[in-house]
């Protein structure tokens, strides 16, 4: 969880609109440099698996296999999309404002937490009525949390890159706090919660492991694209990321918009903890706290903030996490490798970004 | 190749370009040419500042007057041509000789004077005997020159004036024999100004220093230099003594036309209702009892020099930083909070002073820039918080059209644009809605003579129209130019009022600079 390289790069703004040509070389710009860090990524992996004595093709074949390989390897693939998709979007809605939020895990966790109360907290009996009550709750739990910061930085100009980082401590504190009094299992030998009951889990498709978080993932990718391109929120985000003093001086009132932007990644957060803990875990533990928050700033940037793009490397971080894994079960690499090719197209598309700003 | 380029400057539209001697006296450049990439910004263009002469540099914003001075400086190499100095190449040994005056000074504020002159030129440390004795030096230096200055002042307790003789005075101390002010009048007081050209010409006469002044507005160039030499477009196109030229002469070469500088007045109406009033608008410290009417179809300048309150003034009718006493009225209605969203509500077009932290955001597009006070209401806003891509779209093609912003594109960054079509972006948005009162503040700042000529004749247009405009500036031109009434702010306070033209400029610019006249043509 290195939180040290993830804070936000000042990027080019991506061209707006534009037609016909002008339209296709834009997307082309804007997908050159994730493409550019992808291959570098890669590469960079191969030496490291030649060193660690396997072969980079086998290697890269395995881990492909084990991403999109069968029914069970794109159902595992999907599901751990999701979180990251959902909090990747809250970050790029935050990211807008330019309230750079790192606040995710913390986001995440509590809307973990307020699942895990509520389901085994109140008599609610049904998933019917389990779903909506833990879908509402927990994305008000993270927005709340959010919403610190946002309004710590809209009244009083707290630096919110400090602000959400302390307040995910705050929260994975109260995690643990949660796992060890209120939300124990009292037959547990390690500080966690009991396991919530059938009828609060997630329904999953039939014959797949691909729950109906999936689906929120899936709905809030499109909606998150309309937010921003065709609301007065998005348009006003626009204006307050890049000169606050502009919008303010033409009525906008920055401080709505920028708590707003809070309150959105937070519930965002919020709700992508909740589907983990009811689609995946199924009990809360201190390892749901995993830095998936940070990852999911990883893949924010990776996708330059664009929803669609956000998928794309979702899908991408996703799938050598879990080819990490495989490949250290079958050819004795470690999976760290993974994370380290992460960590390496992250840094391209830093540097990227910084020499095609100078270029310009 | 003595013909042929002797042939190009006939067919050029140049008057005369000298002949430089590089072995001449002074600074010699010779047929400069330089470019970035594909876009050539200076062709073929020689200049020569002797020893002892003002030789003014005149030309619009992207003409390459800076590139010229940075090739002087050594700041960025010539693709082409030669400079010498004194009939000697210029190299790191006698640059020196040549100093820039940067229009935003290059002083450390919060030290003396003389520590100023003495940083990165005495190693170890400084003590009390080594600032002494540069304090010695400074003075004497003054005594020579004329430029009165106090070497134990600190540089933030000094006026902009002050400054500006600071760092005249350090460049000679350093050794310079020719000096290069870039705009050095664009913020002093009237009066400071004729203090600072006439010092700049007794340095020239006095102490055979050779200058070049940089700057904007036409008539110190006639009242100051000897010379005067016109870029355009990366050429020369003029070079000639200032005895035998004009202001209109001079302004046709710049823009390559005809400019009318002044304004065609329409037939003036007798003007209507009062549109703005400010009743007792006070700011500790900052506004003392200001009370201003200004009428429909009626523009009230509001004159003063940076620092003594117009951009509180500003402030205040915008809605950005709250009067502590007194009300404001637009068409006769007080208007209770007054914030960016109330005002304008109440119909005022405010084209701000700072057109890139107010008025533009950089990054953004010509579309999004247009339509950011108007997001929020229709024909952009839609139901349930949506707004319409293509009214956006619609507002910036039609503006784009109407004011020939020069774009490739409705989306192309603010940034890319110059100066002049930056403030045609922003008036564009202002003047769409035809408001009936405008704020308008320093609307030509930092423009070329061609885009202020467009400004003053849109605002007439719409001064025409009916609109009540309030006018704060300080180019005494814009004010004489544009106004019907002239108040000036001195300090935080209405010191003077003229009423109808023809202005008195001595009058309102004695007023400017702190001198009590109490005039009263009405």
């Amino acid at each position: 969880m290195n939180a040290g390289t993830l804070t936000a790069p000042p990027a080019p703004p991506a061209p707006s609109d534009g037609s016909g040509t002008s339209r296709v070389r834009a997307a082309a710009t804007a997908a050159a440099v994730p493409l550019l860090a992808v291959m570098v990524g890669l590469a960079v992996g191969a030496v490291l698996i030649v060193l660690a004595g396997g072969s980079p093709l086998e290697a890269y074949g395995t881990m492909l296999d084990a991403a999109l390989g069968g029914d069970t390897q794109l159902g595992r693939l999907l599901t751990g999309m999701t979180p990251l998709v959902l909090m990747g979007l809250g970050y790029a809605v935050a990211y807008r404002t330019g309230f750079v939020t790192i606040g995710a895990q913390g986001h995440y966790d509590v809307g973990a937490i307020t699942a895990t109360a509520v389901v085994l907290g109140l008599p609610l009996g049904s998933s019917w009525v389990a779903i909506p009550v833990v879908a509402v709750t927990a994305a008000a739990a993270g927005a709340l949390v959010g919403a610190v910061a946002g309004v710590l930085k809209a009244r009083l100009g707290v630096n919110e890159i400090i602000s959400s980082l302390m307040l995910n401590y705050l929260v994975f504190y109260g995690l643990a706090w949660a796992v060890r009094k209120p939300l124990a299992n009292p037959n547990g030998f390690t500080p966690e919660s009991e396991r919530i009951p059938e009828w609060a889990q997630l329904a999953t498709f039939p014959g797949t492991k691909i729950h109906l978080g999936v689906l929120v993932a899936v709905l809030a990718v499109p909606a998150v694209w309309w937010l921003m391109r065709s609301t007065r929120f998005g348009f006003a985000s626009q204006v307050v990321g890049e000169s606050p003093t502009v919008a303010a001086a033409n009525g906008i009132d920055v401080a709505r918009t920028v708590i707003t932007a809070s309150l959105i990644s937070g519930a965002l957060g919020g709700i992508a903890g909740a589907i983990m803990l009811l689609g995946s875990e199924f009990r809360l533990s201190l390892a749901i706290s995993s830095g998936i928050g940070f990852t999911a700033i990883v893949v924010a940037l990776l996708g330059r903030r664009n929803p669609f793009g956000i998928v794309l490397a979702a899908a991408l971080v996703s799938g050598l996490t879990l080819g990490g894994q495989a490949v250290q079960r079958t050819q004795e690499i470690p999976a760290s490798i993974g994370t380290v090719v992460q960590a390496v197209m992250i840094l391209t598309v830093l540097v990227a970004n910084r020499i095609v700003e100078r270029a310009r | 190749m003595m013909t042929a380029s002797a042939l190009r400057r006939t067919a050029s539209d140049a008057d005369t370009v000298s002949d430089t001697d590089p072995a001449a006296p002074g600074v010699v450049m010779r047929n400069i040419r330089r470019a970035f990439g594909d876009n050539v910004v200076l062709r073929d263009v020689s200049l020569h500042v002797r020893p002892g002469e003002v030789h003014a540099l005149l030309g619009e914003n992207g003409a390459g007057k800076s590139t010229l001075m940075r090739i002087l400086t050594g700041l960025l190499p010539a693709d082409e041509g030669t400079v010498t100095l004194d009939g000697a190449e210029l190299t790191e040994g006698n640059r020196n000789r040549i100093a820039m005056v940067h229009q935003h000074f290059m002083l450390v504020p919060n030290m003396t004077v003389a520590e100023n002159f003495l940083l990165g030129r005495s190693r170890g440390i400084v003590g009390r005997n080594r600032l002494r004795a540069m304090s010695r030096e400074i003075e004497s230096l003054a005594e020579e020159t004329g430029l009165q200055c106090d070497p134990r002042a600190r540089i933030d307790s000094l006026s902009v004036g002050e400054q500006q003789r600071v760092e005249i005075l350090r460049a000679l101390h350093q050794g310079a024999h020719y000096l290069l002010l870039d705009e050095p009048t664009a913020n002093l007081a009237p009066p400071e100004v004729d203090a600072l050209l006439s010092r700049i010409r007794d340095l020239a006469a006095n102490l055979n220093v050779g200058i070049v002044l940089i700057t904007h507005h036409l008539e110190e160039v006639l009242e100051a230099c000897d010379r005067v030499s016109v870029l355009r477009g990366g050429r020369l196109v003029a070079e000639k003594a200032v005895a035998d030229v004009t202001t209109a002469e001079l302004a046709r070469h710049m823009v390559g036309r005809e400019v009318g500088l002044g304004v065609r007045r329409a037939a003036t109406s007798p003007p209507g209702a009062t549109a703005l009033e400010l009743a007792g608008v006070s700011v500790p410290g900052q506004l003392h009892d200001v009370n201003l009417a200004v009428k429909a179809g009626e523009l009230v300048a509001v004159a003063g020099v940076e620092g003594n309150g117009q951009a509180t003034l500003e402030d205040v009718v915008s809605g950005l930083a709250p009067a502590t006493a007194g009300v404001v009225r637009i068409g006769g209605e007080v208007v209770e909070r007054l914030t960016p969203g109330t005002v304008r509500a109440a119909g005022v077009g405010i084209v701000p002073s700072d057109r890139y932290t107010r008025g533009l955001a950089k990054a953004l597009g010509i579309d999004v820039n247009l339509s950011v006070d108007s997001s929020a209401r229709p024909p952009v806003a839609r139901r349930w918080g949506a707004l319409s891509r293509k009214a956006i779209r619609d507002r910036a093609v039609r503006i784009i059209e109407a004011l020939s912003v020069k774009a490739a594109s409705p989306s192309v960054p603010v940034g890319t644009l110059s100066g002049g079509h930056a403030q045609r972006v922003v008036l564009g948005r202002v003047l769409d809605g035809e408001p009936d009162v405008l704020l308008v503040a320093q609307p030509t700042r930092g423009l070329d003579v061609g885009a202020t000529e467009f400004v003053w004749a849109t605002l007439e247009q719409h001064r025409a129209r009916g609109a009540a405009i309030m006018l704060i500036s300080s180019d005494l031109d814009e004010i004489c130019s544009l106004a019907d009434r002239v108040v000036v702010l001195y300090r935080g306070r209405i010191v003077a009022e003229f009423a109808d033209g023809p202005f008195d400029r001595e009058a309102i610019g004695s007023a400017m600079g702190g001198r009590q006249i109490q005039e009263n043509a009405a």
